[in-house]
């Protein structure tokens, strides 16, 4: 009975690690950022079969709150020039002009062929232009400081435990997911809380507009009110910070049947006001052990 | 972020509620598959090299060998094997009937992107079967559909197949008539190759390899996937230049 079902994307899976899965075929990675307007940062990347411009307003590299929207153009590229259309949101046409500075990344074990990376520096020159959706941000660039790095993917191997749990030590993690797809867009919540501990919520979307691919992801953070539930996971109230709006609730009765409504929604950049309750979403209340 | 156990699980649960809370798309049966027209379309039974046993869906396909059928990579190839040789295409099935007999493979072949990467946006089989019990080459028992490559995606489809997963049974063909090319999967952005086609059609497992079909007999596609949370899209690889390769290679083989 064969029809692959596609897994469901993690919820803070990162799309440019995604780019670089060792399926690529190409044999470096092109990258410049550059600063964007109301506060955003400018990113991009290309490889050999896509180029993608992430906007990121978040601080730090591992950050409690923030906002991010990937948009993935499926071109080809050649040589050590990025070149691709976003249509209405803008195109890159640069190339690079290395300064003869190389840096280089760890060495890994363990790998097939090469066992680190290599980073040419130099700038990009020619023409970027971009603007976010609705405009929350924008960009333009003739010249531009970058790296083309080489190879796009380490095939190396690793061992041991990536993630260890310690069942029943501290307090009891309570989680929520919720997820909605309807053909091509697709959004998830996820929400966590650690004991009286801040929770943390996280809200992602996946589309496709005709040629682009398009990903969004919000991360923030709110006390510890903002996710109840109790022991018996019979229900949960969910009302995180902006740039979530409203509430959610879960309510469970005793015949096992779910009910998740409320007016909760969330901005992403470029999405505005996305709803994230209703009976189109499917949901999950857990708790560790 | 959560890991991975539980996105799996989730993942298990939002297949498991899939068809609960969803309304059937305009898929028909086709209560006389050996009728001309229909009789190309078909049931593959396979087993892997361990011994597992699969179902999916084929096509016959007009080429020089007079017995070529098309399905998804993954029904001859799946997770680092190969299917192995009881590998039989029964075209024309209906309630365990077999109308024109089975037509046992010999050859079988995937294109480099799934056979190296098991990328889906070449998601694309063939294989080469032998002649059935009374002596006859495929394509003169049942006919042929006609391959057709580096087409606009911007089609409208008629969708083949035999979905056997709920809320199907697999007892006979079924029928998703003119539906339209919605768009690509994000997915297929991130990966090399053509970007895949997503369509409205509901079909489950088994209908692997149902053929997308424009203009009545020119297929222009394979089922190849879904989300466990939306049954109601049918995702399919675009035929381009590997799967023409790949099927000018197959139609060659004796």
């Amino acid at each position: 009975m064969r029809r692959l079902l596609r897994g469901c994307l993690p919820l803070t899976v990162a799309v440019l690690g995604l780019l670089l899965s060792p399926a690529s075929g190409s044999a470096s990675v092109e990258h410049f950022g550059l600063g964007g307007s109301h506060g955003y940062r400018i990113s991009v990347l290309a490889v050999g079969f896509s180029t993608s411009i992430q906007a990121t307003r978040a601080k730090g590299s591992n950050p409690k709150r923030g906002a991010w929207v990937d948009y993935i153009a499926h071109v080809k590229q050649g040589g050590t020039n990025i070149e691709a259309s976003f249509g209405e949101l803008g195109r890159v046409e640069m190339r690079f002009r290395p300064s003869g500075r190389v840096s280089y990344g760890p060495r890994q074990r363990g790998c097939h062929g090469p066992d680190r990376f290599s980073h040419r520096h130099g700038v990009f020159v020619g023409s970027f232009e971009f603007q976010g959706e609705g405009g929350f941000t924008a960009a333009h660039a003739d010249r531009v400081k970058g790296t083309v790095s080489t190879p796009d993917a380490l095939h190396c191997a690793h061992s041991g435990e990536a993630h260890r749990s310690h069942p029943g030590a501290g307090p009891k993690r309570t989680s929520f997911e919720a997820g909605s797809r309807s053909g091509l867009v697709a959004h998830y919540l996820y929400a966590s809380r650690r004991g009286d501990d801040p929770a943390t919520f996280v809200a992602t979307a996946y589309e496709s507009k005709g040629r682009l691919g398009i990903f969004r992801k919000v991360l923030a953070r709110g006390p510890a009110a903002s996710f109840a539930s109790d022991s018996a996971l019979s229900f949960a109230t969910l009302e995180p910070p902006p740039p979530f709006s409203g509430s959610g609730y879960l309510r469970r009765e005793a015949s096992g049947a779910k009910t998740w409504s409320g007016s909760l929604a969330v901005s992403f950049p470029g999405a505005p006001d996305v709803p994230l309750a209703g009976p189109a979403f499917r949901t999950w209340l857990a708790r560790s052990w | 972020m959560p890991n991975v156990r539980r996105v799996v699980a989730v993942c298990a649960l939002l297949a498991s509620l899939a068809f609960a809370g969803s309304a059937r798309a305009a898929t028909e049966t086709i209560a006389e598959p050996a009728a001309p027209g229909f009789s190309q379309y078909g049931v593959i039974f396979g087993t892997d090299s361990a011994g597992e046993r699969f179902r999916c869906s084929g096509t016959s396909v007009e080429a020089p060998n007079l017995s070529l059928v098309v399905t998804a990579g993954h029904c001859v190839y799946d997770e680092g094997r190969w299917a192995s040789r009881k590998w039989v295409f029964v075209p024309g099935y209906r309630y365990g009937e077999r109308p024109f007999g089975a037509f046992v493979a010999h050859w079988i072949g995937t294109t480099p992107g799934w056979l190296h990467h098991e990328n889906l946006n070449y998601d694309v089989g063939m294989a080469v079967v032998g002649r059935n019990e009374r002596g006859q080459t495929l394509a003169a028992a049942v006919g042929a559909d006609r391959f057709v490559s580096g087409l606009s995606p911007a089609q409208d489809f008629d969708v083949y197949g035999y979905p056997v997963a709920r809320p199907f049974t697999g007892a006979t063909l079924q029928r998703c008539p003119q539906v339209p090319f919605e768009g690509h999967g994000f997915e297929a952005f991130t990966q090399s190759g053509p970007l895949d086609l997503a369509i409205p059609c509901e079909v489950t497992g088994g209908a692997s390899g149902g053929a997308w079909v424009i203009s009545g007999n020119r297929i222009d596609g394979v089922t190849s996937n879904g989300y466990g949370d939306d049954p109601l899209t049918d995702y399919g690889p675009y035929f381009g230049k590997a799967v023409a390769r790949l099927y000018h290679e197959a139609g060659r083989v004796r």
